[in-house]
């Protein structure tokens, strides 16, 4: 794969799209009626949000492929996606709340998505947490592995509970999403940032993923030095 | 005149990119730092650092 | 009937463990009891304030005290080293998880009736014309909590500041086990106003055996080396 695609390749592409993001972002997009430009968030918010769930969804499957094959590329995978997911999350943590603050009022309310976003986050931190505190090496990828398939689990049980819970109270309008509403330029718009986060995701994840191996052969190189040592 | 949520949406975002990959970059050269140590202290005649260590 | 003996062994011998010292027992229902009257004084307010805050402040209560309980479930285990006897033990790995998770279910569940008996008495409120349906709420969410903190604990066992890191685990996790029982909690204590009341209680329960099958079957590889 690295010759087939290499990383300066990749780093170029990362920015052309993110350039191109930020042209139609800023002069391409027609500016939304009620909102105003502060609508221009929903460009970063909404693909960082996928692209942060989209995190989540290869930690389950690494995690799941982990524990089937023992592959230790699998546990890399796992916790440099987590790293970077997490980072991802928190963008969107970030840009949610000076959103709602022109668009609704309010800094925060606990509605569905910012709820389900809020809950993501924290299964992360839980995640980074864990990968962080293990005593024993031997055991953390399995432990962590576990904890990426229950968080999943997890993840899957918001997207129904949020349905049920509260159904008696009044919902909070929900702004943003992709629905039939949208200008189909803002459509566009949103889907070249999304594509543009995505490349970003990948790109840092390769570098992560790289840090992991690196630690690896290091760990190994020390544990071939201390056999030697031993043998004399 | 930008709008002051939209500027700080964006500066804050572009804020936490830039930090992490800060952040990557200085783990990268330290453990390509401890490679290094460690590739020097293989290249080294073999029997001679543990023959030094042991005789002192 | 082997794979049954097991289970009752593993259980059994935690409660037994429990009788002579009582500390785990001793310190979840202090704990609990300590919660509901703390919010007693907190709340002071109007009848029907209290009836909407109650089942919030019970199942607060019974989350916080059951974290304490798990945590010991494990950590006993580790500082005597019965985990590295349990992992080397030719047992199918999730008949431990069922003995551990039914001990952690009975101790909770004991905290819990102490704590709603105290809240009962406290905040002068009934819970006797919904007791069939509080019981089921009860027990189908308190299973779910005690097997995502039996899997918890014995992971946040292996952790520097396993306390934190239980309670870190757990709580983003058995979210919606805490949120959908305070909504069917409390709409049994004001007589089901919405007229549904099995949905309340399917709910939880649906949610509930989701994360204990998960944690039944993930439970191997926790004690795996």
């Amino acid at each position: 794969m690295k010759k087939k695609f290499p990383i300066s390749v990749h780093l170029a592409l990362t920015l052309a799209a993110l350039f191109v993001a930020l042209y139609m972002i800023f002069l391409y997009a027609p500016e939304e009626m009620t909102m105003g430009e502060v609508q221009r968030i929903f460009y970063i918010h909404v693909p960082a949000a996928w692209t942060a769930l989209l995190g989540f969804i290869i930690i389950f499957v690494s995690s799941i492929v982990y524990l089937w094959k023992r592959s230790q590329f699998a546990d890399e995978l796992a916790s440099s996606t987590a790293e970077v997911g997490f980072i991802f999350c928190t963008s969107v943590l970030v840009t949610g709340p000076l959103w709602a603050k022109p668009a609704w009022g309010i800094w925060w309310t606990w509605d569905a998505r910012l709820t389900l976003t809020f809950l993501l986050w924290l299964l992360y931190v839980a995640y980074l947490m864990l990968r962080n505190y293990l005593i024993n090496p031997a055991r953390a990828a399995n432990l962590c592995a576990v904890v990426g398939v229950i968080g999943f689990v997890d993840v899957i049980i918001d997207y129904m509970a949020i349905r049920w819970w509260r159904t008696q109270h009044p919902q909070p309008v929900i702004g943003g999403g992709p629905n039939s509403g949208l200008d189909p330029r803002m459509l566009a718009t949103l889907l070249v940032s999304w594509v543009a986060f995505v490349f970003l995701f990948f790109l840092l994840l390769r570098v992560r993923l790289g840090l992991a191996q690196m630690r690896r052969e290091l760990g190994d190189i020390r544990h071939i030095l201390a056999f030697r040592a031993s043998e004399d | 005149m930008v709008n002051k949520y939209l500027f700080l949406a964006y500066a804050f975002t572009w804020l936490i990119f830039i930090l992490y990959v800060w952040n990557l970059s200085r783990r990268q050269a330290r453990l390509r730092k401890e490679l290094e140590d460690l590739k020097r202290k293989i290249s080294e005649p073999f029997s001679a650092s543990t023959s030094r260590e042991s005789k002192p | 009937m082997v794979s049954l003996k097991i289970v009752w062994n593993i259980f059994s011998k935690d409660l037994r463990i429990e009788w002579r010292n009582r500390e785990t027992l001793a310190s979840m229902c202090v704990f609990g009891l300590l919660i509901v009257f703390l919010f007693n004084f907190a709340f002071e307010g109007a009848r029907e304030e209290t009836l909407r805050l109650l089942p919030s402040v019970l199942w607060v209560a019974i989350a916080f005290a059951g974290v304490l309980g798990f945590n010991r479930s494990f950590a006993s285990e580790r500082d005597n080293a019965c985990l590295e006897g349990m992992t080397l033990a030719p047992v199918d790995p999730s008949l431990i998880f069922l003995g551990k998770m039914l001990a952690n279910l009975v101790f909770l569940g004991v905290a819990e009736v102490v704590m709603v008996f105290a809240a009962a008495l406290w905040y002068n409120i009934s819970f006797l014309p919904a007791l069939g349906q509080l019981v089921l709420i009860a027990f189908f969410g308190t299973l779910g909590y005690a097997a995502l903190g039996t899997i918890f604990g014995a992971i946040a066992a292996n952790t520097r500041m396993r306390e934190v890191m239980l309670t870190v685990l757990q709580f983003p996790i058995a979210f919606w086990i805490l949120m959908l029982s305070i909504d069917s909690t409390s709409g049994a204590l004001r007589g089901n106003p919405s007229g549904n009341w099995l949905g309340g209680v399917a709910r939880v329960a649906g949610i509930s055996l989701v994360f204990t099958i998960a944690s039944f079957l993930l439970f191997e590889y926790v004690l795996e080396e």
